[in-house]
């Protein structure tokens, strides 16, 4: 994946370019507002980290220039700024997602992924969602195991769909509050904790496979290998 | 210095339980001296305008008497009689009044009152009061031939002025005192407003608003200079006080950037291959630490953000009750699974002036740490009601509760009771709660719920609303 980070503060700069090294991106840095927008014209990029507060040109007025040009490339928002109403800006600026600093390279690591698997997959008329033995139907709002189909709750059917979308990738709380949810506060561990043991007790019955796996301090996964 | 303390303890206790008065007010007492004085001046100025006409009336009417009983008393004694009645038929006012008595005191001529016995008959002017009932002032004298001759003249007049100049005073003082009573409830009552609106604005920065300055009407009168002085106390105070939370924030967020290195460099170590297990072990156990750390900082820079947000950005009637089956559907499966019975007691509909958004933030905080700290079996309540004094929302649980001693602290920054100590979380829920409370100018309270704690939030706004 090719990654564009425009950020004028080299340590931040050089954390995300180092996390995503090591995972094997392609990342290219612009330490200013203009140096960025010509950059992200200019050549394709699969994401862009996008600094909110930028010298030349501010972050808002970046994104909103790229998609005044037809740029889609998905825009991580990247600010200090943790208020709700900053957040939504950002998001009616044309950013597609937002991360508040102090932020861990996990957790930025794990929002690149997200967007750029919604950019690459988005079939349409897409019915249901198949994550090694485990099918969602998209239609039914039922989850089926083997032969085994269990009736989720409203909420549950979201966090399943949230997870199994974004299979192989480790999902913070934060990010799970706020997907599912749609709220922007830290809702602490416990809670999101329980929402995934109901889960689990529906989906992991004795003997079988474990589905969810949970990784201390960072998040959630489900595994989508076979 | 105890008893002066002691006095002003009541004075402020008389001022709070009673309001201010306006007869407790220095114009109102004021404008009472000086209508006390003005009336005083007055009597004093009638008293002497008096005086001094009723000194020149009684001399001429006493020159006129002198002048009339000598012009008698040089009649011959055959001729006085006569002279007498002359005088009273000419006398068609009947200002003057005579008399002609024996050497025994019979009356032989004249219609003048008669001399009281013992009376000296030595040309001295005197009061008498006539068979009419006038008052009369009298000249006697006693003549070569040992008769006695009676000259008076009427001084109803001098009565008359006395009856003039009271009745002047008691209206013009009645005036005053009306005119001097009404002008000083006015005067006070101007005072008063202003006074109320210095109240008001002091009972903002007590609340912790150090923002709000004391009103200026602009007339640069003593409560203005009054009102200029503070407001220069509180700048320094607000100042001193983003001094401090400056170097809070600053430590905050000077730190995250250097943490945030170390966690990544902590991270990019654990992932070398074949990392010993205890190694391993130590470095998880390392970041997690790293990661609470980060969450706290992350947490106070939010009240800072709270704290720091225009109040009417995104105030707007909010619907509290749906906000309260929001939190119950949330909380529920974490209730349940810590064994506690969580429940909503929605009374009326109530809609509040408020952030939604901010507002669910602080429900949540509440029920979060509720459910932590109840025993399991324990129930937790969230609850809306609307009693006189304004609706309020409330979560109570009956965990351990908070001591009196502590109640205000928890509200701090960092601040986690002793028996918090076991729970995990940033330590600073309440902190935002009570953070995003007094963005909206709500109140927050903490009770006893006997047991357990009972967290209020007062939703009538201390300010109005935009």
């Amino acid at each position: 994946m090719r990654v564009l980070t425009i950020e004028d503060d080299r340590a931040t700069a050089s954390v995300i370019a180092d996390e995503l090294t090591v995972h094997g991106h392609e990342v290219t840095v612009a330490t200013t507002g203009r140096d960025g927008l010509a950059l992200a014209l200019s050549e394709p990029f699969d994401v862009i980290t996008l600094d909110r507060m930028l010298p030349e040109l501010d972050g808002l007025s970046l994104v909103r220039t790229l998609r005044e040009r037809s740029v889609s490339t998905p825009v991580l928002m990247i600010s200090a700024l943790s208020d709700v109403d900053e957040r939504i800006n950002g998001l009616r600026a044309g950013g597609d997602d937002y991360l508040i600093k102090p932020f861990s390279p996990d957790e930025m690591l794990a929002r690149i992924e997200v967007l750029h698997r919604r950019q690459a997959v988005a079939p349409p008329n897409q019915t249901e969602l198949r994550v090694g033995d485990l099918v969602i139907d998209l239609i039914g709002r039922t989850a089926r195991r083997g032969d085994r189909v269990e009736k989720l709750r409203e909420t549950e059917f979201k966090l399943l769909e949230f997870l199994a979308r974004n299979a192989g990738q480790v999902l913070s709380r934060r990010m799970i509050f706020e997907h599912v949810w749609g709220y922007f506060f830290d809702p602490g561990d416990n809670l999101i904790n329980v929402y995934i043991s109901a889960l689990r007790k529906k989906l992991e019955l004795p003997g079988e496979r474990p589905l969810i796996e949970t990784l201390r301090g960072k998040g959630y996964r489900i595994d989508g290998r076979d | 210095m105890g008893g002066t303390r002691a006095r002003l303890d009541r004075l402020a206790s008389h001022l709070t339980t009673d309001g201010l008065r306006a007869w407790r007010s220095t114009p109102f007492r004021l404008t009472l001296i000086y209508g006390t004085a003005f009336i005083v001046a007055i009597i004093v100025l009638l008293g002497a305008v008096y005086g001094q006409t009723a000194d020149f009336l009684i001399r001429r009417v006493d020159g006129i008497t002198r002048a009339e009983s000598s012009r008698l008393a040089a009649l011959r004694p055959e001729d006085l009689p006569a002279a007498i009645r002359l005088s009273i038929a000419n006398d068609h006012l009947r200002l003057n009044s005579y008399g002609l008595f024996s050497r025994d005191g019979q009356r032989i001529e004249g219609d003048g009152p008669e001399l009281p016995a013992g009376t000296p008959r030595d040309q001295t002017p005197r009061e008498l009061v006539d068979h009419d009932g006038r008052s009369v002032r009298v000249i006697a004298r006693v003549l070569p031939w040992g008769e006695v001759l009676l000259v008076g003249r009427d001084t109803t007049q001098l009565v008359e002025l006395r009856r003039v100049l009271l009745n002047s005073l008691l209206w013009s003082g009645g005036a005053i005192a009306v005119v001097g009573f009404t002008a000083g409830v006015l005067l006070s009552r101007r005072s008063l407003r202003r006074l109320a609106q210095l109240e008001a604005a002091s009972s903002a920065v007590v609340r912790g608003d150090l923002r709000t300055r004391m009103p200026l009407a602009g007339s640069g009168d003593e409560l203005d200079l009054f009102a200029l002085a503070i407001n220069r106390a509180l700048e320094e105070v607000e100042q001193l006080m983003l001094d401090i939370k400056g170097v809070a924030d600053a430590a905050a967020h000077d730190l995250r950037t250097p943490l945030t290195r170390v966690r990544a460099a902590l991270h990019r170590v654990s992932h070398v291959p074949d990392l010993p297990a205890v190694a391993a072990d130590e470095l998880d156990q390392a970041i997690e630490q790293l990661d609470g750390l980060l969450e706290r900082f992350r947490a106070l820079l939010r009240i800072s953000e709270i704290e720091a947000q225009d109040r009417c950005a995104a105030i707007m009637p909010v619907g509290v009750s749906s906000l309260v089956e929001q939190a119950l559907e949330l909380y529920a499966p974490l209730a349940e699974e810590a064994g506690v019975t969580l429940v909503a007691q929605i009374g009326a509909p109530v809609t509040a002036e408020a952030d939604g958004r901010l507002l669910f933030e602080a429900l949540a905080n509440l029920v979060d740490n509720a459910i932590k700290f109840s025993p399991p079996g324990g129930r937790v309540e969230i609850g809306l009601r609307t009693p006189p004094d304004g609706p309020e929302l409330y979560v109570r649980d009956q965990g351990p509760g908070i001591r009196l001693e502590d109640r205000q602290h928890v509200l701090k920054r960092f601040h986690r009771g002793a028996h918090h100590a076991a729970a995990e979380g940033s330590g600073l829920g309440l902190s935002i709660v009570g953070a995003i409370v007094r963005l909206h100018g709500f109140s927050l309270q903490l009770d006893d719920a006997h047991p357990g704690l009972e967290v209020r939030i007062g939703l009538a706004a201390a300010w109005p609303s935009p």
